[in-house]
């Protein structure tokens, strides 16, 4: 059966191309949503291979997006789909587990080829970013690595306030498996490894009241 | 402090908001509004390439490529008025970009030290990176550095120093007048000590510059 695709993208107009040319492209577009969280919604009923993702969107941004659809939806596929060629977007990306990252301007055949291959169970990135990303790799670690993302902050502010991963999950309406996810990964990001030491760190940067 | 001076510093704040709002919106509407709608002219042409007599491959391919650069132009004019990935991802990635940018174009060395872990206000962010941003241009334009030093730490107030080894200036002289064109360092100050903060700047002919900027955590 052909690759069912769902995208989110806030522009109208780009959806509508993008459909027309999704379709033209013989692949099966089950939906379409303007917005991170609809998108979370639509890949939780319907499963689809491919998610094609912008990076900024309301509500739910494509980053956190990506994170949240792959614990609802584990055999979807996702894939970036932005105007956004900056390396950090894109090491961000991949850290989210995105395995596609698209350039729009790079347009139709690069979409094309991008979705074959993650359906392969490869990792693409648009011609045009591999080389730098791959350079900064190589040249150093970005510094933004240990920076929190707005999605991790409201976690740790729930876990020094004394929310467990159940009420957290409850809080933000995802499920306990991403609550636990985001605590795992702020917790990486910023080496500490207990709960004592989170709520110390998140007093000292005034995150909450101690 | 003096109800006045206060007041004064208010509104100044007040203005500041206001005139960031407005470039984040005209950043916005370059980049969300004419950039996604030549990305969509671009899959829509990708389409037409599918149905097109294969002698036309030539004249398709520099619409195409005439396209792309406005998009790059746009992208480009955004980013100078307000960089999306400051929202997106925050300071320091902005930062780095800027840095990035600012080295290729310069030829200088540049450092970014950050002990920043986590966001700071929007506000706050957005100041920050106007006055890294101004301190990189006038290393640009004036300091003939080879070696740059940008340092972001914080206690209860937010801390910043841009540091070069160029040519320096009599900063007491020339602080007196305001930047011809951009924010300049005078701008910076008002700005910065509309937020509380403070601007100190330390710089002798021949032994480059040190702007130092202190502003205070208000969530
Ligand atoms: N890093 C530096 N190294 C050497 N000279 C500097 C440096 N920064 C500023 N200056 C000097 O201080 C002057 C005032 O700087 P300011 O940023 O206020 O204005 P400007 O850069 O000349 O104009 P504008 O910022 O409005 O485009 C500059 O003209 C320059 O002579
Ligand atoms: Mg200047």
């Amino acid at each position: 059966m052909s690759i069912g695709v769902l995208f989110a993208d806030d522009h109208p107009i780009f959806r509508e191309g993008l459909k027309v040319f999704l379709e033209k492209s013989q692949f099966r577009v089950i939906g379409e949503c303007a917005d991170g969280f609809q998108a979370l919604k639509l890949a939780e009923q319907l499963r689809p291979d491919i998610v094609l993702l912008d990076l900024s969107m309301p509500r739910l941004n494509g980053l956190d997006a990506v994170r949240e659809i792959l614990q609802v939806s584990p055999r979807t596929r996702a894939i970036m789909l932005t105007a956004h060629r900056e390396e950090p977007y894109v090491l961000e990306a991949l850290r989210s587990g995105a395995k596609g990252y698209v350039l729009k301007a790079e347009g139709g055949p690069i979409l094309v080829e991008a979705i074959r291959e993650v359906c392969r169970g490869n990792v693409y990135l648009s011609p045009s970013i591999s080389r730098s990303v791959v350079e900064a790799y190589l040249t150093r670690r970005g510094m933004s690595d240990e920076i929190l993302r707005p999605r991790e902050i409201e976690v740790l502010r729930l876990i020094a306030d004394g929310h467990t991963s159940r009420e957290i999950a409850g809080h933000l309406q995802i499920r306990v498996k991403v609550a636990e996810s985001y605590r795992t990964s702020l917790m990486e990001k910023l080496d500490i490894h207990d709960t004592a030491n989170l709520v110390r760190y998140a007093v000292r940067r005034g995150l909450v009241k101690p | 402090m003096n109800g006045n001076v206060q007041e004064a510093h208010q509104a100044m704040d007040r203005l500041h908001e206001m005139l960031e709002e407005q470039t984040r919106r005209l950043s916005d509407t370059v980049h969300s509004e004419a950039g996604q709608l030549l990305s969509a002219v671009l899959l829509r042409l990708d389409q037409l390439a599918l149905e097109l007599p294969s002698d036309c491959g030539d004249c398709f391919h520099e619409i195409r490529l005439m396209i792309e650069q406005i998009e790059e132009q746009l992208r480009d004019l955004s980013n100078e008025l307000l960089p999306r990935m400051l929202d997106d991802l925050g300071l320091i990635p902005a930062l780095e970009c800027l840095v990035e940018r600012t080295s290729r174009r310069t030829g200088a060395d540049i450092r970014l030290n950050s002990s920043i872990a986590d966001r700071l206000p929007a506000a706050l962010e957005a100041t920050l990176y106007r006055i890294v941003q101004e301190a990189l241009t006038n290393i640009a334009k004036h300091a003939r550095a080879t070696q740059v030093e940008i340092h972001l730490w914080q206690d209860d107030r937010v801390h910043c120093a841009v540091r070069d080894d160029g040519i320096g200036f009599d900063s007491d002289r020339i602080l007196q007048k305001k930047g011809e064109r951009g924010l300049g360092l005078a701008g910076i100050r008002e700005r910065v000590e509309s937020q509380g903060g403070a601007l100190a700047i330390r710089s002798l002919p021949g032994h480059g510059t040190e702007v130092l900027v202190s502003v205070p955590r208000r969530v």
